[in-house]
């Protein structure tokens, strides 16, 4: 039973997110402003996942992350109706792991949640994996050539043989960018004839299994007008 | 009440007009009156006219006056010389003489009638008309004596009305009238004897009733009297008369130039020409008076004294005319404030004035020119002497010319240029004074100035641009935290499996109007940044080609639901532009989920990319599901949608957002609606 620590001012927002995170399991421990939730963090050890909103009383989301992380490694998501660009970067260098925007998705929320707690419990274990050579990973996407399986955040994907191939391929050179040509050509190891946006719709199906959120995809980025590629995260 | 009070400034201007001249007269005469050195004491008795010495002293100059011609008569008689005289000669009873003699004393006539009767030759003389009965003597004397003031001389003895002429006092009149002149005027000394032989003379005189205006007597008769009366009665009219004169000045002032159809002063050709103009001819109408002054001095022995009068009058209402007229331009002019204007002293200024700054224009370049004339005919003149020295001194004055002018050719280049780049819309224009020659650099200040002005101006319009992104952004933070409250406990009131149909459809109602509430949002927040253009442009070269690849297989999915079929067109080569590869990404997903919202089903969609002039051009059409009974520029407009109802997802913001963005990377964005034709076309310069 992992506790997560969720912490808004708007009581209601704290309600429905603890009925979601219930359902999953979780344990809940609730805060409305952010030097309840230092308190809480002083008390409580066992601490799995902060859900931190940023306008908040007394003491604000960025400054409290700023806190906690002085000597606590426990992820952090940012959850806050500041959606701009701006706000995003200034959470997340700010100590934030995640940032989600407000209203959100509840189905995404949860999948964040999951994938934040499975990173910070488990994923010590497959460090050790790493020397393979037949595994290609950025950040928690791994894949594994030999088992031709394909985890993303301890948890495994299935991959159609040709999206498995793309994404490979794209694993394998992690932080360059193709374009659709050059990965046909690349994957199908043949000259490509144009006119084919079949490459664009099996990376749309490759997001939509390996994100949480396909829009704002965090592994497989598309930079539109040049080409795709994987992020290269450490 | 307006029109009214015009109507009496004018009537009592000209009443005043007809008052002064006539206040003037009165006063002239007062003051002339009482000036006039005359019986003095006379007057300061109360004395009646006939009372006075004058009238005693004219009566006896008259009377003396009969005597002499008489006597110059007489002699002509003795003399048989030519008469000068007209005389009416009759013989009365007793072989009695009289002679008469018409208007002799006064050829115009006299006041005073005169018999003498000379006792020694029996003849009698009389200036009695003769269209009077003169056939007896007796009809004479009654003609004569029945006059109110009479004076007779009859054996040495004087009997008279007048008192002044009697025996007594006559002696005392300054006239030559003495009783001893009474005997011997009129006779000459003969040769024969020294002593002359006195007068036997009857005399019988009177003053008419009647007087007529023939002679002093009738003159100072009038004389007299007004002065007694002026004397008596008028000195107190004197400061009466200045006051009401001076009175009547304002009101006079105040009526000129007023007119009933017009408000303010109405000025005539005659207020308008040149003052000096105008007083000379004010003087040249006062100057034709005088022909009426030279034609009294003329007929100065005319008797009729209303001519004479008439004639002076005429004269000065003229003169009085000319005074009004050159008083009335000047008030008018005064009050119009264009009396200093009309003068040829301010004309000339201002001429000069003109001159003064025409040349101060284009001084120095006449100037120089004038400069460069003359360093070039010594140049000539010196290369008539010594033809190199000439020669390079004039290849050396060209040289300095060319320069001058080139620099000044610059200046105006670059000033050109400035007022292009601002007329471009760029306002960043700065000029440096220092370079821009002497003449112009006034002229550069000003369009720095302006290009300073439009800059700001600019500026103001994209903060209050920016302020107005930034309401909104914080409105749609508020409303965003709200609304993830009612989007949770709508999702979680779903999962608790409500019974009833109607439940389940209220709760999707509920689910869908929650979603497009948030989806407002987020659209109301990107379509204010983009028209305001607060919005940061990561600017890279991106393949068209590989975009709409991207884009259509991102909607291949949505679009496959629908059962839409794209027909993608490319151009040969990959073509290229320069966008920000996010945004442009924004574009075209609002065209492309517009698509798969409001095209009909079971049509195609075609794209397709070509390059034209220089630029690439990405044209989508597609067939509307619904009519599209709207013009382009209301669906271009904000919260338009093709449709009427809204019940549809979307904000209706779409293509106001992507117009927005594409017109922000520089592109431009069009739509053509032809019957349910609708067709975008997204065009962007192309790069190599």
């Amino acid at each position: 039973m992992y506790n997560i620590l969720v912490c808004d001012d708007d009581k209601e927002i704290v309600k429905a997110i603890e009925i979601y995170l219930s359902k999953e399991g979780y344990n809940i421990l609730k805060a409305y402003d952010g030097m309840e939730a230092l308190e809480i963090l002083k008390k409580n050890d066992d601490v799995q996942l902060i859900i931190l909103d940023i306008m908040m009383p007394k003491l604000d989301g960025i400054e409290t992350a700023n806190i906690i992380r002085k000597d606590k490694s426990i992820p952090i998501i940012m959850l806050s109706a500041k959606s701009e660009d701006y706000d995003k970067i200034s959470g997340l260098n700010n100590g934030a792991d995640d940032y989600v925007t407000k209203p959100f998705n509840p189905l995404e929320l949860i999948a964040r949640v999951n994938s934040q707690i499975r990173r910070y419990t488990s994923l010590g274990s497959m460090v050790k994996k790493e020397e393979d050579n037949n595994i290609y990973k950025s950040g928690d996407l791994i894949i594994n050539d030999s088992t031709k399986t394909v985890e993303v955040d301890g948890k495994e994907v299935k991959l159609t043989p040709t999206e498995y191939n793309i994404l490979k391929f794209l694993t394998k050179n992690k932080g360059i960018v193709y374009s659709i040509e050059q990965i046909y050509e690349n994957v199908w190891e043949e000259e490509s004839y144009g006119a084919e946006n079949i490459i664009a719709v099996h990376i749309r199906h490759i997001r939509e299994k390996i994100e949480i959120n396909p829009r704002e995809p965090k592994y497989l980025k598309v930079i539109w007008g040049i080409g795709y590629k994987i992020e290269d995260i450490k | 009440m307006e029109k009214k009070k015009i109507c009496w400034a004018r009537v009592l201007k000209n009443i005043s007009y007809i008052l002064f001249p006539i206040l003037v007269v009165i006063l002239f005469v007062i003051v002339f009156s009482l000036s006039y050195p005359l019986e003095k004491e006379a007057i300061k008795a109360k004395k009646d006219y006939y009372e006075t010495n004058t009238f005693a002293e004219n009566y006896a100059y008259k009377i003396f006056g009969s005597l002499t011609t008489v006597g110059s008569l007489k002699q002509n008689e003795k003399d048989d010389a030519y008469s000068y005289y007209y005389m009416h000669t009759e013989t009365i009873e007793n072989n009695e003489y009289v002679k008469s003699i018409n208007y002799y004393s006064d050829y115009i006539g006299s006041n005073v009638l005169w018999l003498i009767i000379d006792n020694d030759t029996k003849k009698a003389y009389t200036n009695l008309d003769y269209s009077i009965d003169t056939s007896t003597l007796e009809n004479i004397i009654s003609k004569i004596m029945k006059n109110e003031y009479n004076w007779k001389y009859e054996n040495e003895e004087i009997q008279t009305t007048v008192a002044k002429l009697s025996n007594e006092n006559i002696e005392y009149i300054d006239s030559g009238l003495t009783k001893n002149s009474l005997e011997i005027v009129g006779n000459s000394p003969t040769e024969n004897s020294n002593n002359a032989q006195k007068n036997n003379y009857t005399i019988y005189t009177s003053v008419l009733d009647e007087l007529e205006y023939v002679d002093s007597i009738y003159k100072d008769k009038v004389l007299y009297n007004t002065l007694r009366v002026v004397n008596q009665n008028l000195v107190l009219l004197i400061p009466v008369l200045i006051i009401l004169m001076i009175g009547l000045i304002p009101l006079i002032i105040n009526g000129i130039g007023r007119t009933r159809n017009k408000d303010g002063i109405a000025l005539n050709w005659y207020d308008k020409i040149l003052i000096e103009f105008a007083s000379i001819i004010a003087f040249l109408i006062g100057l034709s008076s005088l022909i009426f002054f030279i034609g009294i001095n003329g007929v100065s022995t005319i008797t009729n004294f209303v001519l004479v009068l008439s004639s002076i009058g005429v004269g000065l209402l003229i003169i009085y005319f000319a005074c009004i007229l050159f008083f009335e331009t000047l008030v008018k002019r005064l009050k119009t404030h264009t009396f200093v204007k009309t003068t040829i002293a301010y004309r000339l200024y201002i001429k000069i004035k003109e001159l003064m700054q025409s040349i101060k224009l284009t001084k120095s370049f006449t100037l120089y020119f004038l400069l460069f004339i003359i360093a070039n005919l010594i140049c000539f003149g010196i290369m008539w002497s010594d033809g190199f020295i000439g020669f390079l001194l004039t290849i050396i004055l060209y040289g300095i010319t060319f320069n001058f002018l080139n620099k000044r050719l610059k200046s105006y280049l670059k000033i050109k240029s400035a007022i292009y780049d601002i007329y471009n819309g760029n306002t960043d224009v700065k000029l440096n004074e220092a370079e821009i020659c002497k003449e112009m650099q006034d002229t550069a200040k000003q369009i720095n100035d302006i290009a300073g002005g439009l800059s700001n101006a600019l500026e103001e319009k994209l903060k209050s641009e920016r302020l107005k992104t930034e309401l909104i952004t914080n409105v749609s933070h508020d409303i965003k935290t709200p609304l993830t409250s009612i989007i949770n406990y709508v999702d979680l009131l779903k999962k608790e499996k409500i019974e009833g149909e109607k439940a389940q459809e209220y709760l999707n109602i509920l689910d869908n109007k929650s979603q497009r509430l948030k989806k407002l949002t987020e659209d109301l927040v990107e379509a204010s940044k983009a028209s305001s253009g607060a919005i940061k442009l990561n600017i890279e070269k991106l393949n068209v080609n590989e975009l709409i690849k991207q884009v259509s297989g991102e909607f291949e999915d949505k679009f496959k639901n629908h059962n839409l079929q794209e027909i993608i067109t490319f151009p040969e080569k990959d073509v290229y532009i320069n966008a920000d590869s996010r945004y442009m990404y924004r574009v075209l997903e609002n065209m492309y989920s517009n698509i798969s919202k409001y095209a009909m089903e079971g049509t195609r969609v075609y794209t397709d990319i070509f390059e034209k002039n220089g630029k690439i051009s990405i044209q989508i059409k597609n067939v509307s599901k619904q009519k599209l009974n709207i013009t382009t520029d209301e669906l271009m407009q904000r919260f338009v949608r093709g449709e009427a109802s809204r019940n549809t997802e979307g904000s209706g913001l779409g293509l106001s957002i992507a117009r927005s963005l594409t017109e922000l990377q520089q592109g431009s964005f069009n739509i053509y609606l032809d019957g349910d034709l609708f067709k975008v076309i997204i065009e962007f310069e192309k790069v190599k």
